[in-house]
C-alpha cells in the first residue's frame, strides 16, 4: 500500500528534479579579446569587444555611420530604405518588432538598438551575454556622440572625428549663405487636428537652431529639450512665425494638400499670418521623421532651400 | 396638500435648473477672458473694431473653441442620459453602443495609414461610429431588443474594434503620436467649421429629447409596465438610441474620444435634481457643457503656453466631485 502511494510522488519529484536542473542559466564562455567600457542613452555602463566583427542594429538609422567607420554588420531591421550594401544581409524584424530569436541566431557579439524603440529588448539580450548599446540619434549633437562613439569602440577614432568635422564644414557653408538676422519660425507635426510643436529635442527642431532660426515655441515654462509639447493655438498666433514647417509621415506631395486643405477651412489657423501668407513648408519624411544620420547637413539644407530658395538658386 | 408639495417640488427643481444655467454662462465668460494669450475682454468691447490681432484670437480661436465644447458638453450628456434610461443601466455611456470604437477606428485609420487624408477625419469619425452603433443594434436585434443583449453586443464589438486599433497603431508605431492627441480628446485648433458641424446635432437632438423625455420616464418603470401603458417599447427604444448615437457621433467627430461627460455628468445631474427626465435632460445639457468648458479652460490656462487634452483634466476634476456627492446622497 506504501508503495503505490510513493511511487508516482517519486517519479513527480524525479521529474521536477530533472525540470530545474535543466532550466539553469547557461554559462556561455565569456568573450575573448580585449574590451572596453562605454555608456549608452540610457546611462548603462557597457562593455564591448573592441573592433567587433559581428554587429547587428536594430534600426536602419545606425546602419551608414557603422558602415563609414569599416564596420561588419550581419544583421539589419526590415526597412523600405536599406542602402545597397544592406540589403543582402539578414533581416531580424521590423523596428517595433524585433524578433529576439533571430538577432540570437546570428551570434552577434555586439547589438546597437535605437532609444524609445528597442529598450525593452535589453534584458533578454544581456541575459544571452549578447552586450547591446541603446542609442538616441535625433538631435545634430547626438548624431555625432554617436559617430564618435562607434568610432572608439571600431577603433576609427580619427575617420569618426573626420566625418563629424566634414558635416560641420557643410553645415557652416550652408548657415553662411542666410541672412544674419534668423528667422522667427515654429515647427508642427503634421496633423491639423491637433497643435503639437517640435522643440530642440526633435530632428527638425535641431535643424532649425543650426540654422540659427528661432523656434517661437521655446518659452519659459516649456521644457526646451523635449521632443515635443501640446501648444496653444492662442499662443502661437501671438508669437506670430514668420513660417511655419509641417514634418509630414507620407509622401510629402500627399500630405502637403491634405494640410493646407484642413488649414484652409479652418478660420482659427488662418489667424496665423504665416497660413494665410503660404509660408507654410513641409519636411519630407526621409530626413526629418527618421533620423537622417550622416545626412544632417541634407536635412538642415533642404530646411534653408524652402525658407531661403533664392540664396540658393544656382 | 399634495399638490402644494408637488408644486413646491417643482419650482425647486426650475431654480436649479435656473442656477445651473448661471453657472454655464459663468463657465463661458470666464473661457472666453482666460486664455494662454491675455486679453481683458471689456478693454476689448470697448475698443470695438480697432482692437488688431487680439479681436481675431478671441472671434476665430476661442470663441468657436467655447462653443464648441459648450455643445459636446451637452451632446454627450444627454447622450448618456438617455442610454441609462433606455439600458436601465447606470453604466451606461455613448461608448457602450460602439460610437467611441467606431469612430477611433476611422479617424485613426486616416490619420495613421492614410494620412494626405486628414481633411476628411471628422466626417469618417462620424460615419465609422454611426456604422458601429448601426451594427451593435442589428446584432442585437432578436424579435426586439433586450438592454442585456445590446450592452454585451456593444462590448463585443467594441472588443472587436478595438484589437484593429491596437495593430494599426502597433505596426504603425512611428506615426502614432498625431493620433495620441485625437484619441485622449481635445478642443484644439477647433474652430467654425466644427461648431456648424454639430450645432444641428444639438439643436435637432435636444429639442427630440425633450419630447422623448415623457417616454424616457414611462420606460424606467420596467418594460411590462410600459407596454400595459400602451407604449410601443421597441418603436421608442430605437427612436431613442438613434438620436443618443447621433448625438454622441457628432460629438466623438468634432472632439475624438471625450470619455467620462457621458457617463458622469447624467448622474450628478440625477443628484442634484432627481430622477424625472423632464428636468433631467435639460439639467444634464447644462452641467454638461459648464464642466467641459471649464475643464478646456483649465486645460488651456494652466500650464500656457503648453495645452493639456481636456479628458484627462476632466476626469481629475469631475470624478473626486462626483465621488463627494455619492458618499453625501448615498
Amino acid at each position: 500500500m506504501v508503495k503505490k502511494r510513493i511511487a508516482p510522488v517519486f517519479v513527480l519529484l524525479l521529474c521536477a528534479i530533472f525540470f530545474v536542473a535543466g532550466c539553469g542559466k547557461q554559462q556561455e564562455s565569456t568573450q575573448k579579446g580585449a574590451t572596453l567600457t562605454v555608456e549608452d542613452s540610457l546611462g548603462r555602463k557597457v562593455t564591448v569587444p573592441q573592433e567587433p566583427k559581428r554587429i547587428v542594429v536594430l534600426s536602419a538609422s545606425f546602419i551608414e555611420p557603422i558602415h563609414a567607420l569599416g564596420g561588419q554588420l550581419v544583421g539589419v531591421p526590415n526597412s523600405h530604405e536599406l542602402p545597397a550594401y544592406a540589403a543582402k544581409l539578414s533581416k531580424v524584424g521590423a523596428v517595433y518588432n524585433i524578433n529576439l530569436e533571430k538577432v540570437v541566431s546570428l551570434h552577434p557579439d555586439l547589438v546597437i538598438g535605437m532609444k524609445g524603440m528597442n529598450d525593452k529588448l535589453v534584458s533578454s539580450l544581456t541575459e544571452n551575454n549578447i552586450p547591446v548599446l541603446i542609442l538616441d540619434m535625433k538631435t545634430y549633437g547626438q548624431v555625432q556622440q554617436c559617430v564618435r562613439l562607434f568610432g572608439k569602440i571600431l577603433g576609427k577614432s580619427e575617420q569618426a572625428d573626420g566625418l563629424n568635422e566634414n558635416m560641420d564644414k557643410k553645415i557652416a557653408a550652408i548657415r553662411a549663405k542666410l541672412p544674419q538676422k534668423g528667422e522667427r519660425i515654429a515647427i508642427l507635426h503634421s496633423t491639423a487636428q491637433d497643435v503639437t510643436v517640435q522643440l530642440k529635442g526633435s530632428i527638425a527642431g535641431s535643424a532649425a537652431e543650426l540654422l540659427g532660426l528661432t523656434n517661437v515655441a521655446i518659452q519659459p515654462g516649456v521644457n526646451s529639450n523635449s521632443e515635443s509639447a501640446p501648444y496653444s493655438l492662442e499662443a502661437l498666433v501671438k508669437e506670430n512665425p514668420q513660417a511655419i514647417f509641417v514634418t509630414s509621415m507620407g509622401k510629402k506631395e500627399a500630405v502637403d494638400k491634405s494640410f493646407a486643405q484642413a488649414a484652409s477651412n479652418n478660420v482659427a489657423w488662418q489667424t496665423l499670418p504665416a497660413v494665410k501668407k503660404h509660408r507654410v513648408f513641409y519636411l519630407p519624411q526621409r530626413y526629418f521623421l527618421l533620423s537622417p544620420g550622416l545626412d544632417y547637413p541634407e536635412a538642415v539644407a533642404i530646411m534653408a532651400k524652402e525658407l531661403y530658395p533664392d540664396s540658393f538658386a544656382k | 396638500m399634495e399638490r402644494s408639495a408637488d408644486n413646491g417640488l417643482k419650482r425647486h427643481r426650475f431654480w436649479l435648473l435656473g442656477v445651473f444655467f448661471l453657472l454655464l454662462l459663468l463657465s463661458f465668460g470666464i473661457s472666453l477672458s482666460c486664455g494662454a494669450v491675455q486679453i481683458n475682454l471689456l478693454q476689448l468691447l470697448g475698443a470695438g473694431r480697432a482692437a488688431g490681432i487680439d479681436e481675431q484670437i478671441l472671434i476665430n480661436i476661442r470663441l468657436p473653441r467655447t462653443l464648441a465644447a459648450l455643445l459636446v458638453g451637452a451632446n454627450l450628456s444627454i447622450s448618456g442620459a438617455i442610454l441609462q434610461a433606455i439600458m436601465k443601466n447606470p453604466l451606461a455611456d455613448p461608448h457602450i453602443i460602439g460610437i467611441s470604437s467606431g469612430a477611433g477606428l476611422a479617424g485613426i485609420f486616416i490619420m495613421i495609414v492614410a494620412p494626405q487624408y486628414n481633411y476628411l477625419i471628422t466626417p469618417a469619425a462620424f460615419i465609422g461610429a454611426m456604422a458601429a452603433a448601426v451594427a451593435i443594434y442589428l446584432l442585437a436585434w432578436k424579435n426586439g431588443i433586450r438592454p442585456l443583449r445590446i450592452i454585451l453586443a456593444g462590448v463585443a464589438v467594441s472588443s472587436f474594434i478595438g484589437a484593429f486599433i491596437s495593430a494599426l497603431l502597433v505596426l504603425y508605431s512611428d506615426r502614432v503620436h498625431g493620433a495620441l492627441m485625437w484619441l485622449v480628446g481635445g478642443f484644439a485648433a477647433r474652430s467654425w467649421p466644427h461648431v456648424e458641424l454639430i450645432l444641428p446635432y444639438t439643436v435637432c437632438g435636444l429639442i427630440l429629447a425633450m419630447v422623448g423625455s415623457r417616454y424616457l420616464n414611462i420606460l424606467q418603470l420596467g418594460d411590462e409596465t410600459a407596454r400595459g401603458l400602451g407604449m410601443n417599447v421597441e418603436k421608442v427604444r430605437l427612436f431613442l438610441t438613434a438620436i443618443a448615437a447621433l448625438l454622441a457621433a457628432s460629438s466623438v467627430a468634432v472632439a475624438g474620444l471625450l470619455g467620462f461627460v457621458g457617463l458622469i455628468m447624467p448622474h450628478i445631474a440625477r443628484l442634484l435634481i432627481g430622477g424625472d427626465y423632464r428636468f433631467l435632460l435639460p439639467a444634464a445639457a447644462l452641467l454638461g457643457s459648464g464642466v467641459v468648458i471649464f475643464s478646456d479652460t483649465i486645460a488651456r490656462c494652466a500650464f500656457a503656453p503648453l495645452e493639456l487634452p481636456v479628458g484627462i483634466l476632466m476626469a481629475a476634476l469631475g470624478a473626486p466631485f462626483f465621488l463627494f456627492l455619492l458618499r453625501r446622497e448615498l
